[in-house]
């Protein structure tokens, strides 16, 4: 019983930081271990397996899902009453952790995600280490191994210097190593960990999510000096192709001018924007008028244009409504 | 059927937006709201992959996920300004 509770523990602690209702389609193993340490639980509660487990392959949204399990079996969630937790999304679980256990859970977290034997992740001190064993020379990448120093990934009070864009020390937190074998995993992480540096330990700062313009082949041609430092890949320009299969990402402190070029030609339709507090955002279409600007066509029309386009579509909506018997929402 | 979808894209033509039926937003809104939480950035890779998983989950045209994808990511942003 003590182990099963454990393990509800465990998977508890995991669902409030995954909570995005799409993880599972790119979880993958995590998530068939995940429906495991379930199945073991429903079957200590006697509960049909194949039942209580539909959710978590079928609707994806398990968060209710997990509530009204918790609910119907009477299990205690360990540190946080349910109420509570209704009442709170996962980042805001994550500001009431102390700084210690936060810095334990999200390692747990990101753990998880690396199911492959060729990763290697080791928590000393207060130092997460991400390490890449090359499977052709039986070794650690000599990049990662000689950026190790520079990956370090402190969780101390120092990070507040690091993740201020006028920080002494520019290079504390240039880059995170990592590697995940599903799209879409990486973000998540660099979300918890984003959240955690400005929510939880109060820092601002430029951060910036590269995902994919970065080769591995391409660094490991390069080596560590072509990553020397975001700034040097500011001042170059260099924008790589596509990463393969996601296979890795990196955490940049980038400048403006690294994005804008990036955007121009990964994302032209986005716009750069940052807030008061220097933190970088993509927009998209941000504030244009809908009917004064056709993202189709690219047109700007007339005031007069647009009252026969407004007159026009209004008697479209009446037309279509009228027809299908459904209203209808434009986006 | 055919006329209807004729007046649909006509629609789409003259305003520039995506047609969607007001009862499908509903079910599909809380996936996206979630899931634009969890996206770093919006790029439009990571928005097309994930609006094709919602639209095949919730019978919708993908091209009016994508839009409803890039609405919430943008509303997210605008909350957090």
């Amino acid at each position: 019983m003590e182990e099963l509770t454990k393990k509800w523990s465990f998977l508890n602690q995991e669902l409030n930081y995954n909570m995005h209702g799409e993880l599972a389609d790119s979880l993958g193993p995590y998530y068939k271990r995940a429906a495991a340490d379930f199945n073991e639980l429903n079957n200590h509660y006697g509960i049909e397996e194949s039942k209580d487990l539909r959710f978590l392959d079928a609707d994806l949204s398990f968060d209710g899902e997990l509530e009204k399990l918790i609910k119907k079996y009477n299990i205690a969630i360990p540190e946080q009453p349910l109420e509570e937790t209704e009442k709170k999304d996962e980042r805001e679980l994550l500001m009431d952790k102390k700084s210690s256990r936060a810095y334990e859970e999200i390692y747990d977290v990101i753990k998880n995600y690396f199911t492959d034997d060729r990763t290697h992740l080791s928590l000393k001190g207060n130092v997460i280490h991400f390490e890449k064993r090359n499977p052709e020379i039986g070794e650690w990448e000599p990049s990662v191994q000689e950026l190790k120093a520079k990956t370090q990934w402190k969780m101390d009070g120092q990070i507040q210097n690091w993740a201020s864009p006028k920080s002494a020390d520019p290079f504390r937190l240039d880059i995170i190593h990592m590697t995940a074998d599903a799209s879409g995993v990486k973000g998540d992480i660099l979300i918890l960990l984003n959240n955690y540096l400005e929510e939880d330990m109060g820092c601002t700062g430029d951060i910036a999510v590269s995902e994919g313009p970065i080769r591995k082949d391409s660094m490991l041609k390069r080596g560590p000096k072509e990553l020397e430092s975001a700034n040097q890949l500011e001042r170059t320009g260099k924008i790589l192709k596509e990463s393969e299969g996601g296979a890795f990402a990196y955490y940049y402190k980038v400048g403006y001018s690294w994005w804008q070029k990036w955007l121009k030609d990964n994302a032209p339709l986005y716009d750069i924007v940052y807030d008061k507090q220097d933190r970088l955002y993509l927009v998209y279409d941000g504030n244009v008028n809908i009917l004064t600007y056709n993202t189709k066509t690219e047109e700007v029309f007339t005031d007069k244009q647009l009252d026969e386009l407004t007159t026009k579509a209004a008697a479209l909506v009446e037309e279509i409504e009228r027809l299908t018997g459904k209203k209808i929402t434009l986006l | 059927m055919p006329e209807i979808k004729k007046l649909i894209e006509e629609l789409e033509r003259t305003t520039g937006k995506k047609v969607i039926f007001t009862e499908d937003l509903d079910s599909v809104n809380l996936d996206i709201q979630r899931a634009v939480k969890s996206m770093a950035t919006p790029l439009i890779d990571t928005i097309k992959g994930k609006a094709a998983f919602y639209a095949k989950k919730h019978g919708i045209r993908v091209d009016v996920v994508e839009t409803m994808f890039k609405n919430d990511f943008i509303k997210y942003l605008n909350s957090r300004l």
